[in-house]
């Protein structure tokens, strides 16, 4: 039951988060329409961090179906599913190393410019150009600030968590 | 630096890896190209759209507007009116735009597509 | 000193901004079409104003002559049922002109084929074939003898007339846009083309302007050099309808009521009188090539045909260039 409302709350907080992003025109720099910052990624790392992987992969689900029925896009969601299952994979994977070889902020960097590589991805094929991948290196470069900005707040977060020993 | 020391090995290969990424997205497009056409697409006098012609570049554009929707295709250095849902068929049957300084119109849609390159070769066109 | 060379660098940077002229260009949509009006002048103000003004005279134009709105004077003779109305100016000289026009090309040239072109249904979501019935109980109403001028700018229609000032309309506005303007300006007014003064970015001063290629238009196979002169098309490709195989434009015959079939794909008149070049490009597609290559010689009208065997043929002082690629072939014809 705790286990329930634990993913209710951190869907809601990333559909709060996807929310807010759609407020920050990326369209301007990438005119692709749809494309998305991938802000609620910091819910991800801390679901992959805090829960297990059948959990995580519930939480993005359910954020994604209920994000796109909110937008009304369905590239919007195209692009949020590959992005977001990208994402998942390789920090699912990088975390197993945590603290060995990786630092959180390499990690959710990796996990930030593996979501711009499945949003590209998505766009080439809805899009149907293989130019579109000019767009890549940018979103990449962007993908540092962004990564390390979520890696951080999931650090701090976690941080708190724990020092009021709470554990999930 | 606290942020430094906080790094570890794996993240500048990660770091490494992903510069790598971006630099070979961008190999296809060393080459500058010797004649620039762009393309301006505006719907109701407002661009929305203005697109540097490459060769090899391919891309599709949907335009929906009030009145209609019209679909746009570009290919190397073309541009057309693949579709448009308006009555007449003008712009679609106006064709391929290929040199600078022609120009194909959706009326009811009130969408245009122009081709703009540094050398204008006539002032304009009858017809 | 410094405030010599202050007033020395004002003063001549005043003389640089006197002898490059500004440039005021606008796109619109007006009678139905795209247009575009480009204005040279001293001052980015003057420009705009021109060209504003111009703007303004067309769209003003555009409602008065326009048998879509119903507000025009054009539309109110249609709807009078043969009851005379007055015409506002512009209306009156262009109906005028229209009517002159026609006698000038014995009727291949008709301001009153709106009843075959609302029969046809060209340009409109449903275009037809109509059965011989038809066309012959619409050709009762088509003729230009049944507008009746009366005075003080009155007109009545017989015979259930209706009037389509289409054929002129464009070339009408690019005359009244240019008249008396002292400063170079350029008109495209739905590919009717008014080029006037001295192109400013051209070494000698003339405009170079492109003849639309039938199967591509807004690609040119030919372009002449010319000066304070309108050049106009009419051409089998603008608006139409294909049906079976067999291509129903928007250009009729008023004796026959069907769209003018023959070897032409389009024909170009180059006058300084843009509403007869407009009138005369669909009378000459209409007479068809030699009966409209003889029209021009025996009236002195320079004039482009460009035919269905991908031939170019021109009748008077027309100095064409084929463009580069164009699959076709000039003849001069003299």
């Amino acid at each position: 039951m705790r286990k329930l409302s634990q993913c209710g709350l951190l869907v809601a907080l990333a559909l709060v988060l996807s929310l807010i992003e759609r407020l920050i025109p990326l369209q301007l720099i990438v005119p692709i329409a749809g494309i998305k910052l991938g802000l609620a990624n910091i819910v991800i790392l801390f679901a992959l961090i805090m829960l297990d992987i059948k959990q995580t992969a519930v939480i993005f689900i359910c954020r994604i179906v209920l994000s796109s029925i909110f937008a009304g896009s369905f590239t919007g969601f195209l692009f949020s599913f590959l992005g977001g299952l990208f994402s998942i994979i390789i920090m699912y994977i990088l975390l197993k190393w945590e603290g060995k070889l990786f630092s959180f902020y390499g990690i959710s960097i990796a996990g930030a410019a593996a979501h711009n590589i499945g949003q590209i991805i998505a766009a080439i094929f809805v899009l149907n150009s293989v130019y579109i991948v000019a767009y890549l290196p940018m979103l990449l470069i962007c993908s540092f600030p962004l990564g390390f900005i979520t890696g951080y707040t999931a650090k701090i977060v976690i941080n708190h968590l724990k020092q009021i020993h709470l554990t999930v | 630096m606290k942020l430094l020391k906080a790094l570890k090995k794996g993240d500048f290969v990660i770091f490494a890896v992903i510069l790598i990424i971006a630099t070979i997205c961008l190999i296809p497009f060393i080459n500058t190209q010797t004649d620039q056409l762009i393309c301006e697409i505006s719907q109701d006098n407002k661009i929305i759209h203005k697109i540097i012609l490459n060769k090899g570049y391919k891309d599709k554009i949907t335009v929906e507007t009030e009145n209609g929707k019209s679909i746009i295709y570009i290919e190397n250095n073309s541009v057309w009116f693949e579709y448009s849902d308006c009555p007449d068929q003008v712009c679609v049957h106006t064709g391929k735009l290929t040199h600078a300084g022609q120009i194909a119109v959706c009326l009811p849609n009130k969408v245009i597509i122009k081709l703009i390159g540094q050398q204008n070769q006539i002032d304009a066109i009858a017809t | 000193m410094k405030k010599r060379v202050f007033t020395l660098f004002i003063m001549l940077s005043m003389l640089c901004g006197c002898s490059s002229l500004k440039n005021s260009s606008q796109d619109f949509f007006a009678m139905d079409t795209f247009m575009n009006i480009s204005v040279w002048a001293n001052s980015n103000t003057e420009a705009d104003t021109i060209l504003s003004n111009a703007q303004k005279e067309v769209n003003e134009l555009s409602n008065c002559l326009s048998r879509q709105v119903s507000s025009s004077s054009i539309a109110k003779l249609n709807s009078a049922n043969g009851e005379p109305v007055t015409l506002d100016d512009n209306a009156y000289n262009a109906l005028k002109q229209a009517v002159e026009l026609a006698k000038f090309t014995d009727g291949a040239f008709d301001p009153t084929t709106a009843v075959l072109s609302d029969l046809w249904g060209i340009g409109t979501d449903s275009p037809s074939v109509p059965s011989d019935e038809q066309i012959n109980e619409a050709l009762t109403h088509v003729g230009y003898e049944n507008i009746v001028f009366l005075e003080n700018n009155g007109v009545k229609l017989l015979n259930g007339a209706q009037i389509d000032l289409g054929g002129i309309g464009k070339g009408y506005a690019t005359d009244l846009i240019t008249e008396g303007v002292s400063t170079p300006m350029l008109a495209s007014l739905g590919g009717n083309i008014g080029a006037y003064g001295e192109n400013p970015n051209s070494d000698d001063g003339l405009w170079s302007i492109g003849l639309a290629d039938p199967d591509n238009n807004s690609s040119y196979i030919a372009s002449v050099r010319i000066k304070d002169l309108s050049i106009v098309t009419s051409g089998d490709y603008e608006r139409y309808f294909e049906q079976d195989g067999v291509r129903y434009h928007h250009i009729f015959n008023p004796k026959t009521g069907y769209p003018a079939q023959n070897e032409l794909r389009a024909v170009t008149v180059i006058d300084k009188n843009s509403t007869c070049a407009d009138a005369l490009t669909t009378a000459l597609f209409v007479m068809g090539l030699n009966t409209g290559i003889e029209f021009c010689k025996s009236n002195n009208i320079n004039a482009v045909f460009i035919t269905k065997e991908h031939k170019i043929y021109t009748v008077g002082s027309v100095n064409l260039t084929l463009a580069e690629g164009a699959d076709y072939e000039i003849i001069k014809s003299s």
